[in-house]
């Protein structure tokens, strides 16, 4: 298991790396011990708000320096002074941090300088070592001399400064994954074939890393930090909110000692860096991909991801009800993950989880919450959780919860799909909770079932036109009348899963729609207003608790047909929830209403 | 008739109080939703008499602002008249009111007051500032000097860009 190192220059050294066969090792006990945690030291000698009472009992304590450094600031707790201080331009808060050595502490949170730098310069900028505000410095003044910031740290010690709030990140960082990696429960399979992916993980929805999954990828022999450096130094990648060219976000990976490291997280990748595809291809198991046939009109769909250790995903579901599978190249990845209807903890969601709030960022999720999952007493509680290494495949299916952290730099490509198995939740999803559609302009997302299924139904598409997509978009370089000839001319058999297909959605679609008289009735019947009996709208049975639970839906939630209180933010698509708990009363309650219906 | 709540402050003073002010506050809105209305008082051991009777000024102001929740979103945008002449007050009660804002989770008041005093920092030098707050100057000569130097030219304001779009 890779060892977890905050980047230091001997880390970029050691980034080749040799893509000889990999041995799982095994997991030996934590190295954290309590010896080692408190050894831990901020770089400005901040210690936590605990440590306060334990040296105050020391003889040579001379009283915490917090009131007279803050005047009669001290009165306000370290939160609020932040507060106070994120109000500040940065030469006012470089002017503060020279009052007072509290001060220039607190002025110090790299947070701070991160927004600064973002939100003045975009992605324009160059990583220095090794803060956000070293390097906004140096953005600001090309001539500023940043190695003055890191001859002062030693001098400058804060001493008797105690403030959980400028520790706690500090400490996250530093303690980094390792307490957290030992538990691997997902299934770990070679050799699968694909009608065995499909009934033993597939069909039932159930996560699997797929060992050999990767393995005859070219990149796996060819990417690396190196190789990006030499083929899209230049190429201009998203991470979270801005552009950067591929050499800067390296500078920045290899650099940074951010809690929450910024992520490289582009879908653009395929055209930006070329040559890229011929690298990777989609593996068997995900070939139908049934939102291929809206081509390039198709949500987005694959990213690249690149980051450092310590970035990675808070808990989410994947939009749209798709499922997705995730390919590490370089590197390595914990998973944790909670099957759809049991929320995470630390998380908190609406009744239709059109919003979803993880408070904390990744690392203090662990810190806090890492230890409660792990109930010995409830084992159906628990979570699945797995590393994905170099070469493995993890299949994630629709509807889970997951968080991912990257244990050491990785660079993962992953798609989101739709395949037969679960394309009545993705229908579902697109009928009836249309303001949560992601990877489409905004003025697209009211409309997408109805693009979706005009493109199954009048769409020639074979799973291996999915493939030619894969490999480069070969199959554009043929002239248009050959194209032509060839979709006009498809074999009997692909004529036949054309007609299956097709009376599959319109068997699904009946479903929905029944579903969808039946929220609504439910509603109506609730006196919640808005949606009205349609006129000769039939009386069909009501579907039982348990048919519902099969269609996945949340009765008391659904907007219907797209009308109904429109959620204001909404971002990623999260949506797909079953609470069981709530069901039942829910159930009750619809009870009663149907009996009124 | 409206409902009004009755609020106790620290010393135990009973401030009787309209519902839609006490609204304002998310904590008070929050709690009365899930109890309901209590027959009693609400208790408010962390905030003083003098100081509470300075929040409801405030909500009693404001209670017909329809953008209430939004109002002091705005970092960069001015104080209002009103609320200038409000936050013209010592110190310590300024603080004590943000700390008051806090603890009845009234945001548009906690960023009004953090903005106030914000705006004591700006313009200043550190000896000003260190003067305004009553901050007592910890560094050594020599740390002095090392900070000065960290610094670089940007806080004596001469070549950190002020305005985020100049181009440079």
């Amino acid at each position: 298991m890779p060892i977890h190192q905050s980047p230091t220059e001997e880390s970029t050294a050691q980034v080749p790396r040799a893509k000889k066969q990999r041995i799982i090792v095994r997991h030996e006990k934590s190295k954290m011990t309590t010896q080692h945690v408190m050894g831990l030291q901020h770089p400005l000698g901040i210690k936590p708000l605990g440590n306060y009472y334990m040296d105050a009992t020391r003889p040579d304590f001379t009283g915490a320096c917090r009131s007279p450094s803050l005047g009669r600031l001290s009165r306000l707790t370290d939160e609020i002074i932040l507060e106070i201080l994120n109000l500040l331009s940065p030469r006012e808060l470089l002017t503060l941090g020279a009052t007072s050595r509290v001060l220039y502490g607190l002025s110090h949170l790299d947070d701070m300088w991160k927004t600064f730098t973002i939100d003045w310069f975009k992605g324009d900028w160059e990583w220095q070592d090794d803060t956000w505000r070293a390097t906004f410095l140096k953005r600001s003044d090309p001539n500023y001399d940043t190695s003055t910031i890191l001859q002062n740290r030693d001098p400058l010690k804060l001493k008797y400064f105690y403030s959980d709030v400028l520790f706690q990140p500090f400490y996250c960082a530093a303690i980094g994954m390792d307490p957290y990696v030992s538990v691997e429960n997902i299934d770990r399979r070679s050799n699968l074939g694909l009608d065995d992916f499909i009934r033993e993980y597939e069909q039932p929805g159930k996560p699997v890393i797929i060992v050999d999954g990767a393995k005859h990828w070219p990149a796996m022999t060819k990417w690396s930090t190196e190789h990006f450096l030499k083929h899209w130094s230049d190429s201009v990648l998203r991470a979270e909110s801005v552009d950067m060219t591929i050499e800067n976000y390296f500078k920045y990976a290899q650099g940074t000692k951010d809690e929450s490291p910024l992520y490289l997280f582009d879908k653009n990748f395929g055209e930006r860096c070329k040559g890229i595809l011929d690298d990777i291809e989609v593996p068997v198991y995900f070939r139908e991909d049934l939102f291929g046939m809206m081509k390039e009109q198709r949500p987005d769909y694959r990213w690249l991801i690149v980051g450092p250790a310590r970035s990675g995903s808070t808990f989410h579901k994947d939009p749209n009800a798709t499922s997705a599978w995730n390919a590490v190249i370089t590197g390595s990845k914990k998973w944790i993950m909670f099957p759809p209807h049991i929320l995470p903890p630390g998380v908190f969601t609406n009744e239709d989880e059109s919003e979803v709030t993880s408070p904390v960022s990744l690392m203090e999720w662990f810190s806090n919450f890492y230890a409660s999952t792990q109930f010995p007493d409830d084992p159906s509680l628990r979570p699945l959780e797995g590393i994905c290494r170099e070469g493995e495949i993890m299949f994630v299916p629709r509807g889970w919860w997951h968080a991912v952290v990257n244990l050491d730099d990785c660079i993962a490509v992953t798609q989101n799909y739709v395949g037969s198995q679960n394309l009545k939740e993705t229908m579902q999803f697109l009928y009836l909770k249309r303001d949560q559609v992601s990877g489409v302009v905004d003025e697209r997302r009211e409309g997408l079932y109805e693009e979706f299924r005009e493109a199954v139904f009048k769409s020639n598409w074979t799973p291996d036109q999915e493939q030619d997509k894969a490999e480069g978009e070969a199959h554009d370089t043929k002239d248009k009348e050959t194209r032509d000839q060839d979709s006009a001319e498809l074999t009997a058999d692909e004529i036949e899963k054309r007609r299956e297909r097709i009376a599959l959605w319109l068997k699904y679609e009946e479903e929905i729609k029944q579903l969808s008289k039946a929220i609504r009735r439910c509603r109506a019947g609730r006196g919640e207003g808005g949606a009205n009996l349609v006129d000769g709208d039939d009386e069909p049975e009501p579907l039982s608790f348990w048919e519902r639970a099969k269609l996945g839906a949340d009765p008391k939630s659904s907007e219907g047909e797209g009308e109904g209180e429109g959620k204001g933010e909404v971002s990623g698509g999260f949506s797909f929830g079953f609470d069981f708990g709530e069901e039942e009363e829910e159930e009750d309650k619809e009870n009663q209403s149907n009996d009124e219906c | 008739m409206t409902s009004q709540i009755l609020l106790t402050s620290s010393e135990g003073t009973e401030f009787l109080v309209d519902r839609d002010i006490a609204d304002k506050s998310m904590l008070l809105k929050c709690m009365l939703e899930d109890i309901g209305d209590i027959g009693q008082a609400v208790p408010l051991p962390n905030v003083s008499g003098p100081i509470l009777t300075k929040v409801i000024e405030y909500c009693a102001h404001h209670r017909n602002d329809p953008n209430f929740q939004s109002a002091n979103d705005d970092a960069s945008a001015d104080i209002g008249e009103w609320d200038l002449e409000y936050c013209k007050v010592d110190q310590g009660t300024l603080y004590e009111l943000i700390l008051a804002a806090n603890y009845l989770d009234i945001k548009p008041l906690l960023d009004l007051t953090c903005k106030t005093v914000a705006n004591m920092i700006k313009a200043k030098s550190p000896d000003e500032i260190r003067k305004t707050f009553n901050i007592t100057n910890d560094f050594t000569p020599d740390e002095e000097d090392q900070v000065k130097r960290e610094n670089g030219k940007f806080s004596s304001g001469s070549s950190l860009k002020t305005e985020k779009n100049d181009s440079g």
